[in-house]
């Protein structure tokens, strides 16, 4: 195993991070919000990517502009999913949510299968398999713009979270749902918003993904897992944590798979996962509530 | 009439806490509600900011009721509930837990300036705007909890035991604020498990035994009352 195969798998893996970063932090926030861990979040993403490749095939734009213009489309199903599925299994058991979020992903799985059959999509990117080349490193252009694209709308959340009035009333809401209450925060109002707007930013993260990977109806599962890796790994409801764990994930992902090979990937995960949860219980920067 | 109350009745689950209970308090008047740990005291601060519904009575506020109203309506009438253990925002600094409580201020509220009528009340919140709220003393939560609540620029407030674990200094301290309010012509309804501390800062007071008005009236009254005597202040 060459030094240089190693490197490039690391900066690889850091990239593919970066998108994972975006797609769990929404994960993240809704479960900080509402207390609901869903199952389903990475079929809401698959949606996203089919959507993305309508657009594509539509209108020959760029897959992140076609993130970008179905964002509303995607917030209006976060907004709908919210009101008949979310909104009732708030405060229920965790039984009770991870049932109902995982059927949920198999409707969402069985509809796209029935829409779109079991063939693997993707799009025609102008970007192509177009490279920079550093020294004996080859980066690829659309990871490394989907990783930029997708850091951007991560920093873009992280900045109205900690710097704007409905971010601290977000924040205070995932805290103290009752004291918010009392603060005049309409919790319900901004678990609903909170919901469909995570669900609107898996359009970019969809975008960005579509540059350079493909989807089929189970792509969500493989999603849905990681960002939950994630989400447990950088703390329950820290957010600046599942940042971390992500990048970390994608690194400890593109490693394994330079060195075994890629099917070793996902057991090396959870290794990585079990060893992470017995060394820092409250996840790797020590601040979210105990798993 | 501020607030009237008749004939409440409120609980958990299948068990009644309240069982009928009326108070009455006039416009910038200052109330305390005593009696022992289980009366059902927070259960009737709860149930007036709507955080439980009412099983059955009535809970008028300037002359309206908000028996239905959702926990966070009754805020942006301007009545602020202080619970029971402060409550402040951990993960949030000083200053955003206070911007957080202006959340029920009534629109077109300078916030800047309910910013710094709560700094003038509480200078050492000013002096640690940005700290985390989590690394407040149990005293200085206190008075973040109180800052937060006058940020809503309420004209009632309900506190629920603020003297509870804190040194008796501090407690000095939070009523010469308190007394501030008082001067201003908020009404105040306090409970407070100091019962002198109660009797010396409200006019009137009630005492609450198992969830029903055991007694009523003035706190002059009160503090020469046998059973108020025997029962609270230890004589
Ligand atoms: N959330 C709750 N669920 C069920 N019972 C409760 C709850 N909160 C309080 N109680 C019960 O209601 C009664 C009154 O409690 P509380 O109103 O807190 O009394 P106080 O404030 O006077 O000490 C107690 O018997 C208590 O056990
Ligand atoms: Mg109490």
């Amino acid at each position: 195993m060459s030094m240089e195969l190693l490197l490039q798998a690391a900066v690889s893996g850091f990239l593919m991070g970066g998108i994972y970063a975006l797609i769990a932090l929404a994960l993240a926030l809704v479960f900080g919000v509402m207390g609901v861990l869903n199952f389903a979040h990475g079929d809401l993403l698959m949606v996203g990517m089919y959507g993305v490749v309508l657009i594509c095939a539509a209108t020959n734009l760029s897959p992140f502009i076609a993130g970008l213009l179905i964002v509303p489309a995607m917030v209006l199903i976060g907004w709908v999913v919210f009101i008949l599925l979310i909104r009732p299994i708030v405060g229920s058991a965790p039984l009770v949510q991870a049932q109902l979020t995982i059927g949920m992903s198999f409707v969402i799985q069985s509809a796209a299968l029935l829409w779109f059959g079991a063939d693997l999509f993707n799009v025609r990117s102008e970007l192509g398999s177009s490279s920079i080349r550093l020294g004996d490193i080859v980066i690829s252009a659309p990871l490394l713009i989907g990783c930029l694209v997708a850091l951007l709308a991560s920093g873009l959340l992280a900045w109205f979270l900690s710097a704007t009035i409905w971010g601290y009333r977000i924040r205070a809401t995932a805290e103290d749902p009752v004291m918010a209450q009392l603060c005049g925060v309409p919790v319900q109002r901004v678990q609903r918003w909170v919901f469909a707007g995570a669900t609107g930013s898996l359009a970019i993260a969809a975008g960005c993904l579509m540059a350079f990977y493909h989807v089929t109806p189970v792509v969500g599962l493989q999603f849905s897992v990681l960002s939950l890796l994630i989400v447990v790994l950088g703390g329950l409801g820290d957010l600046r944590g599942a940042m971390v764990a992500a990048l970390v994930l994608g690194v400890a992902e593109a490693m394994t798979s330079a060195i075994f090979n890629s099917a070793s990937a996902p057991a090396a995960l959870y290794i990585l996962f079990g060893a992470a949860l017995l060394l820092r219980p409250h996840g790797l920067l020590g601040r979210g509530a105990t798993v | 009439m501020k607030l009237s109350i008749e004939g409440l009745v409120s609980g958990y689950g299948l068990l009644d806490v309240l069982h009928g209970v009326g108070i009455e308090i006039d416009d910038g008047e200052v109330v305390a509600v005593i009696g022992p740990n289980g009366a059902g005291k927070s259960t009737l601060l709860r149930t007036i900011s709507g955080l439980v519904t009412a099983r059955s009575g009535a809970i008028r506020y300037d002359g309206n009721e908000i028996g239905g109203l959702a926990a966070s309506e009754i805020p942006r009438l301007g009545l602020v509930h202080v619970p029971e253990a402060r409550h402040v925002f951990g993960r949030l600094t000083v200053e955003q837990n206070l911007v957080v409580g202006a959340t029920a201020a009534p629109s077109g509220t300078d916030r800047k300036k309910a910013l710094s009528e709560v700094y003038e009340l509480f200078p050492m919140l000013n002096e640690k705007a940005r700290d985390l709220a989590s690394g407040l003393s149990g005293g200085q939560q206190q008075m973040l909890a109180i800052g937060r609540a006058l940020m809503a620029r309420p004209s009632m407030i309900m506190l629920d035991e603020p003297s509870l674990g804190l040194a008796p200094l501090v407690v000095e301290q939070m009523y010469e604020a308190l007394d501030d309010l008082r001067r201003s012509g908020l009404t105040i309804l306090l409970v407070e498990q100091d019962v002198y501390m109660a009797l010396d800062f409200a006019s009137r007071a009630y005492v609450l035994e198992s969830g029903r008005i055991a007694l009523a009236g003035a706190s002059d009254d009160l503090r020469d009352d046998d059973h108020v005597r025997r029962s609270y202040l230890g004589i």
